[in-house]
């Protein structure tokens, strides 16, 4: 993509790939993505259809049950640690165990992604965040042991 | 004899607690990364079937 190109282009796109399992994690995403949506402006939001993240996952096996997944792409980042080009992030809704894990998961998606929209580097957040919630699960299990 | 026996269960108890440690944090870590995670070589497929839909007009944003 030329610069030019790139300046017309949104800088974030969100993708959500759901399959439609009966499943806590799809019924927080379905009765929110109003809200979702209207918190996410001005990033487009674009929903799969079924059909088409069913044949999404299907190129990646590994990934079926993991959905709801969301897919931030941050199309103005180059070079570092992306995949191939692609920068950004993703976040697998199915994993969650429950309806109100689900939910707090995806509040804290739906701020952390508002919070860090103007940062230069998204994907640099992400890694600081990660790193901060595994100090804080270090923590956890020693306060369990001890 | 005692002692010697007491020592060995110490040492054995706190080997296990320091490899209960190691395992419960990794297994959090893995979790974790399963769950929220930078984009890698392991979704470039699904990344290149978006753009492809998005070139092809297959799906608008909402």
């Amino acid at each position: 993509m030329s610069p030019k190109d790139l300046e017309k282009t949104p800088r974030f796109q969100l993708f959500i790939v759901n399959t439609g399992w009966h499943s806590d994690a799809s019924a927080v995403v379905e009765e929110n993505m109003e809200n979702f949506k209207s918190l996410m402006d001005p990033v487009p939001v674009f929903v799969l259809s079924k059909e088409q993240s069913r044949k999404v996952l299907l190129s990646d096996p590994y990934r079926i049950g993991t959905d709801p997944c969301f897919l931030l792409i941050d199309q103005h980042a180059s070079g570092g640690q992306g995949a191939n080009g692609y920068h950004g992030f993703r976040l697998s809704l199915g994993r969650a165990t429950s309806k109100s894990e689900a939910l707090e998961i995806f509040q804290t998606f739906t701020r952390f992604i508002a919070t860090h929209m103007t940062s230069t580097d998204i994907e640099r957040q992400v890694r600081k965040r990660l790193k901060k919630e595994g100090f804080q699960n270090v923590f956890e299990v020693l306060k369990n042991v001890i | 004899m005692n002692q010697q026996v007491s020592n060995a269960l110490t040492a054995l108890a706190g080997l296990f607690i320091v490899t209960w440690v190691g395992f419960e944090v990794s297994r959090r870590r893995h979790k974790l990364k399963e769950l929220f995670d930078v984009l890698d070589k392991g979704d470039r497929n699904l990344t290149l079937q978006l753009e492809k839909l998005v070139q092809e007009n297959k799906i608008r944003p909402l």
